[in-house]
């Protein structure tokens, strides 16, 4: 996603990166959140997902078991570079890693870019689950960057914030051409494989 | 005779199948997100409502029940209304505000008084004023923008005392008992409130969709000042209606 805006990529990063915001509660993401007040400081740390279903819970029909809490740990933390990145953990439906990064293209042109690596976790269930759902993620992590701008106009942090829209599209593809597979994870871990 | 008994047959499983296409079911649900603001003499609680809807024919409804088996299964919401819960607490009172369609941003302290933006469609910068929200000025609007540009304003989920006011979010300690079982465990923020001793116990309901807020105060028992149960539940039609109607 591109912004024309006057805020830095590091107090993006740290605003919006650092804590997930675009999928905490507040954003009223519709398909996965994670913990109010997630705040990364360091790779190391964990942050929880979850997915709540409509049905799911209610005494009578307890099928509702696939809708998490699922956890990720956080790989790379750098702000120098304004990137983060994670590795899914047993139990997460998926299997891969994601990064995270705000980088500068220009005055006032700023780019919010995420991207991964993953397939489904072990067992039919998960499998079943990734393939159906390709949508559906994609939905999540656009929702997610769309957050931002509309964040940063009516939180008033840059009322006068512009998305962009051609270059750097929200709308997440499946199997790019670019980036590559090695591309994304040097953005992971700086290295062609990751742990 | 034979196939006048699959043709009755037929006749019933197709009028069973419009039935189960025909009558809808509603459910609703609620999900929170909340702040914890203090000062000297005051305390703030303040809770975003992000109610969802999604009606669903038997046929549906069915349908949902295997989709919800996998990950990522469950379908996206069809409606939604949002709505701001504010408590006020004070060692002596407990108020409860209520603003019906705002979706608020994260709220912001500066000069002693808090901000938050409303996100819905025509919203605007608010400012808290003691009971209500009220349009922000634009000397305001551009105050807020320098100091969260700048340093001045952290973007974490906890401070203290800055620009007057202290924060906590309305959330637990989540921890871990095994790799794929996690309990989220209460909160507990004492603060002085004119000069009184107040204990909030928290808990989001991330991982038990109960999420509560509990106040002990010097003197009194434990008292359970907001609740909610986050999970779906299943309404009337005209409670439906109601709650997702445009106001």
């Amino acid at each position: 996603m591109e912004l024309l805006t006057t805020v830095s990529p590091s107090t993006i990063f740290s605003r919006y990166l650092q804590t997930f915001l675009g999928a905490q509660p507040i954003s009223h993401n519709d398909v996965t959140q994670v913990l109010e007040g997630t705040d990364i400081t360091a790779s190391g740390q964990t942050v929880q997902f979850t997915m709540q279903g409509w049905i799911g819970l209610e005494p009578a029909i307890q099928v509702g078991v696939g809708q998490g809490p699922f956890k990720v740990q956080i790989e790379r933390f750098d702000t120098s570079a304004n990137t983060m990145s994670a590795v899914t953990l047993q139990g997460h439906p998926v299997a891969g890693w994601r990064y995270w990064r705000v980088y500068s293209v220009g005055t006032n042109e700023v780019v919010v870019e995420t991207g991964a690596v993953d397939t489904s976790g072990p067992g039919g269930k998960n499998y079943l689950g990734y393939w159906l759902s390709r949508r559906l993620q994609l939905k999540f992590w656009r929702e997610y960057l769309e957050f931002i701008p509309s964040d940063m106009s009516m939180s008033g942090l840059d009322p006068n914030v512009i998305e962009v829209f051609g270059a750097y599209p929200t709308v997440g593809v499946w199997n790019p051409v670019s980036p590559s597979q090695s591309d994304i994870l040097y953005q992971v871990c700086q290295a062609s494989t990751c742990n | 005779m034979l196939r006048k008994k699959t043709l009755g047959v037929l006749t019933v499983l197709v009028v069973i199948v419009v039935l189960l296409a025909s009558v809808r079911v509603y459910y609703v649900r609620t999900e929170p997100s909340g702040d914890l603001f203090w000062n000297a003499d005051n305390a703030y609680i303040f809770i975003g409502l992000n109610d969802q809807g999604r009606s669903f024919n038997y046929l549906g409804f069915a349908v949902e029940e295997l989709r919800e088996i996998f990950p990522f299964g469950a379908s996206a919401p069809s409606n939604k209304h949002s709505s701001v819960l504010v408590l006020h607490v004070t060692p002596n009172l407990i108020q409860t505000y209520s603003t019906d369609n705002f979706w608020p941003t994260g709220i912001t302290p500066l000069e002693g008084f808090l901000y938050t933006g409303d996100m819905l469609p025509g919203g605007a910068l608010m400012k808290w004023s003691d009971t209500h929200f009220e349009l922000a000025t634009s000397k305001e609007r551009t105050k807020l923008q320098l100091a969260l540009q700048g340093s001045r304003i952290p973007p974490t989920p906890s401070y203290n005392n800055i620009e007057g006011w202290s924060k906590r979010p309305v959330v637990g300690e989540i921890v871990s008992e095994s790799p794929t079982v996690s309990v989220e465990k209460d909160a507990k923020v004492t603060i002085e409130l004119g000069g009184k001793q107040v204990t909030f116990v928290m808990n989001s309901g991330f991982i038990t969709h109960k999420a509560y807020i509990d106040l002990i105060r010097p003197g009194q028992p434990p008292e359970r000042i907001w609740s909610l149960d986050e999970d779906g539940h299943r309404v009337s039609r005209a409670e439906y209606e109601r709650t997702f109607r445009t106001r």
